[in-house]
């Protein structure tokens, strides 16, 4: 329970950096620590094959793509120095917001428990899940692979030709 | 080991989402730098991730929300990944100038 | 959804081929014709086959008929962008185009919030390179402002479906339905999570407040595509879910009030109605204006929707079509001018119309139709939205709607006047009519907007007055 606890503020913390880095390099380190984090929720809380797929693809890939483009861009040293001032009332603004979801957030968590069976049944496995019940959001899954590589095709393999 | 995630403190994880939520979406409104709004927008979905978690064990779905997060790291991965590709496309074009910063939202 | 299935997966296998055939230079744009002539004609089928059909969320007569709007807009940008496109990498751009069709498919035939978000994302990074597919330094400006509000939009989706999740269980638009009937009489959460939905969709749809990516990303994009952007992606990955989310949310209190996020909703309407039209007066470029005069005609969409009466959404639903052809033929005329005087400035030249008379008069036939003038398409869907905000008694939006209308025509005679009336001057003397191919698909949709103007009572027995009674 408590180390629980601890978890979910660690990645509140870490969340807070990463938005308030100076470095870019240091808000992709941040992040993929968010991604670990929750990995280690998930992993805890019987969840793991969403905890491989966020530590392998979160924590791994994507902090790999903003590494590589930090150092492509070779901006890495310091970024938008003149909005960091807006990212110091970031803390004590998110305290007051939570303070205020803390206080008024009862009646709100009131509100919504009224959930009832889910419409899953808990037998079924993940792969199950995916392939009889969510097989049209693998079929988008598809297509998005497609956008993305013609993506990376159009915008940087090839060259411009008007 | 025992879950430490329990349906008795789905509260405090929804908080939790909120908090995460909330930093995420003030990064994307307040910031005008590329890299920073791709972030935000990681921060943001993992909070919904650690909603989807939480609500998963609360209602004992778990496969079924272990599917969804799964789709959506994967969905995830392919818009930042484009959008990294539309910042590296920026700089080249602009050379000198700072190719993360967005230069006024006005109509 | 797996029924309608094949709306997306051929699509995306001829995206994987054309992507192959990337340096032939007919080959790409012969095999993207032919899916989506192929596409267009089982649409029609499957639409009349179910019309009269029950109400049913997902795979329905609604679905069928986006899907032939989805299918006509796509083959009529393919057909042009075969002449028109300049570009040596012809599979990659038919491939895209084929890409974001079949996520514009999967929009419409989803039967699952989350599905519906997924294909969302397929949408918006085919829009991305749609959008910075040219490497000029404005695109990829008009990309990034894109990515950056609609990247808000899909953190706003997720959130309400992590909401949605925790008190339904489920992310069916079934089991949203059966929550909300169960549930009537306590609105405050299901009202939190659609308002959610709504503000997200607003954005994608490019509504007042959040529209600064739509001048840009029409601006810069080239004109097949601004076509393709205007006419058809914004109306399915905004408006059409902007529609089911205002259909839900006027079942959730049903008969004891109107929604009071309904009613916020319409607000929004009305005020990107009055912003774009009187954004459009000072607009010196004809992609421009036509850009805020989309921003204009969205807002009568969702006013009408948010209203979800059934003539309110019989009107927001025709509009929908009727907007889809006549911003497509005006985005081609847009085309057609750039192509041949390379500008699109409106001050620039006078007297377009002696030079080019066919470009000239489908432009004329959009502008009027926009304007929602008597013998037209656009006529009809005006006078439905209108008259249902008069019948439930918001007669000061539907006065302010009229007078928006007033204020499109004054900006199209502006533009008449500018570019296509008068004698030609001297800088446009060696301009001559674009070719067949481009002209083609102008007065294929001339031709339905004034057919369905004309022999609108015929339209209104077999498709609008079934439509209406089984929403009653």
């Amino acid at each position: 329970m408590t180390l629980h606890f601890f978890l979910v503020i660690c990645m509140i913390i870490c969340a807070l950096a990463a938005v308030m880095a100076k470095r870019m390099i240091h808000s992709a380190i941040f992040l993929a620590l968010v991604s670990v984090l929750l990995a280690t929720i998930m992993f805890s809380a019987y969840a793991p094959w969403a905890g491989v797929f966020e530590l392998s693809v979160c924590a791994g890939l994507i902090t790999v793509l903003f590494a590589s483009t930090a150092s492509m861009i070779g901006r890495g040293e310091s970024y938008a120095k003149r909005e960091r001032k807006k990212f110091l009332f970031l803390p004590p603004v998110l305290i007051v917001f939570g303070v205020l979801v803390w206080l008024f957030g009862g009646q709100i968590t009131q509100v919504f428990q009224i959930s009832q069976t889910p419409a899953v049944p808990a037998f079924m496995t993940v792969g199950d899940v995916m392939w009889n019940l969510r097989l049209p959001d693998l079929l988008g899954q598809l297509c998005l692979f497609v956008a993305g590589v013609m993506a990376v095709r159009v915008i940087l393999g090839e060259g411009s030709d008007e | 080991m025992n879950s430490l995630l329990t349906p008795e403190n789905l509260q405090f994880n929804y908080f939790a989402a909120i908090m995460m939520f909330f930093i995420g979406l003030y990064t994307m409104t307040a910031s005008r730098n590329l890299i920073r709004l791709l972030i935000g927008l990681e921060i943001t979905s993992k909070g919904v991730m650690l909603a989807f978690v939480s609500v998963g064990s609360a209602l004992g779905a778990m496969s079924f929300v272990q599917a969804l997060i799964i789709i959506m790291i994967g969905v995830e991965a392919v818009v930042v990944a484009t959008g990294l590709i539309l910042i590296i496309r920026a700089y080249k074009q602009r050379g000198n100038v700072d190719p993360t910063k967005l230069s006024g939202l006005k109509g | 959804m797996l029924l309608n299935g094949i709306f997306v997966i051929i699509p995306v296998i001829g995206a994987v081929i054309c992507a192959f055939l990337n340096k032939q230079k007919q080959a790409p744009g012969l095999l993207a014709n032919i899916i989506l002539l192929f596409g267009f004609l089982i649409s029609l089928h499957i639409f009349f086959m179910s019309l009269g059909q029950e109400w049913f969320f997902g795979e329905d007569v609604l679905s069928a008929f986006m899907l032939i709007m989805i299918y006509m807009v796509a083959l009529a940008v393919a057909f042009f962008a075969v002449f028109a496109a300049s570009t040596k990498r012809r599979g990659s751009y038919f491939a895209i185009l084929l890409v974001i069709t079949a996520g514009m498919a999967g929009v419409v035939c989803s039967q699952d919030l989350f599905t519906l978000y997924v294909f969302l994302e397929v949408v918006a990074v085919a829009s991305f390179v749609l959008i910075a597919f040219y490497n000029r330094e404005k695109s990829t400006e008009g990309a990034i402002r894109y990515f950056y509000l609609s990247s808000i939009a899909s953190a706003f989706i997720l959130f309400a479906i992590s909401l949605l999740l925790l008190y339904t269980g489920d992310t069916t638009y079934e089991g949203l339905v059966k929550t909300i009937l169960q549930t009537q009489g306590n609105s405050a959460p299901l009202n939190i999570i659609l308002g959610t939905l709504a503000v997200a969709l607003m954005i994608k749809t490019g509504l007042f407040p959040f529209h600064s990516w739509t001048p840009d990303a029409y601006e810069s994009a080239s004109s097949p595509i601004s076509a393709l952007l205007a006419g058809i992606v914004t109306k399915v990955a905004g408006t059409y879910a902007l529609v089911l989310v205002c259909m839900l949310l006027s079942i959730v209190n049903f008969g004891i009030e109107h929604n009071t996020v309904g009613k916020a909703i319409m607000w929004f309407g009305l005020g990107s109605i009055v912003f774009g039209a009187l954004a459009a007066q000072e607009q010196k470029d004809f992609k421009r204006m036509l850009a805020y005069s989309s921003i204009s005609q969205m807002g009568y969409i969702t006013i009408a929707a948010a209203l979800a009466t059934p003539l309110a959404m019989a009107g927001a639903l025709f509009h929908i079509f009727n907007h889809a052809t006549f911003k497509t033929l005006l985005f081609f005329c847009a085309g057609n001018v750039k192509k041949a005087t390379g500008t699109t400035a409106i001050n620039e030249m006078r007297g377009l119309q002696e030079k080019m008379p066919y470009t000239s008069a489908t432009a004329t036939i959009g502008m009027l139709a926009t304007a929602g003038l008597p013998p037209f398409s656009g006529f009809w869907s005006k006078l439905f939205i209108i008259a249902a905000l008069w019948q439930a008694g918001f007669i000061g939006m539907s006065v302010t709607a009229l007078f928006a209308s007033v204020l499109t025509l004054a900006y199209f005679l502006k533009l008449q006047r500018g570019m296509f009336f008068g004698s030609a001057s001297k800088n446009i003397a060696n301009v001559k009519e674009q070719g067949m191919g481009f002209l083609i698909p102008c007065f294929a949709l001339a031709f339905i907007i004034i057919a369905v103007g004309i022999y609108f009572p015929f339209i209104y027995n077999n498709f609008l007055s079934p439509f209406i009674k089984v929403l009653q």
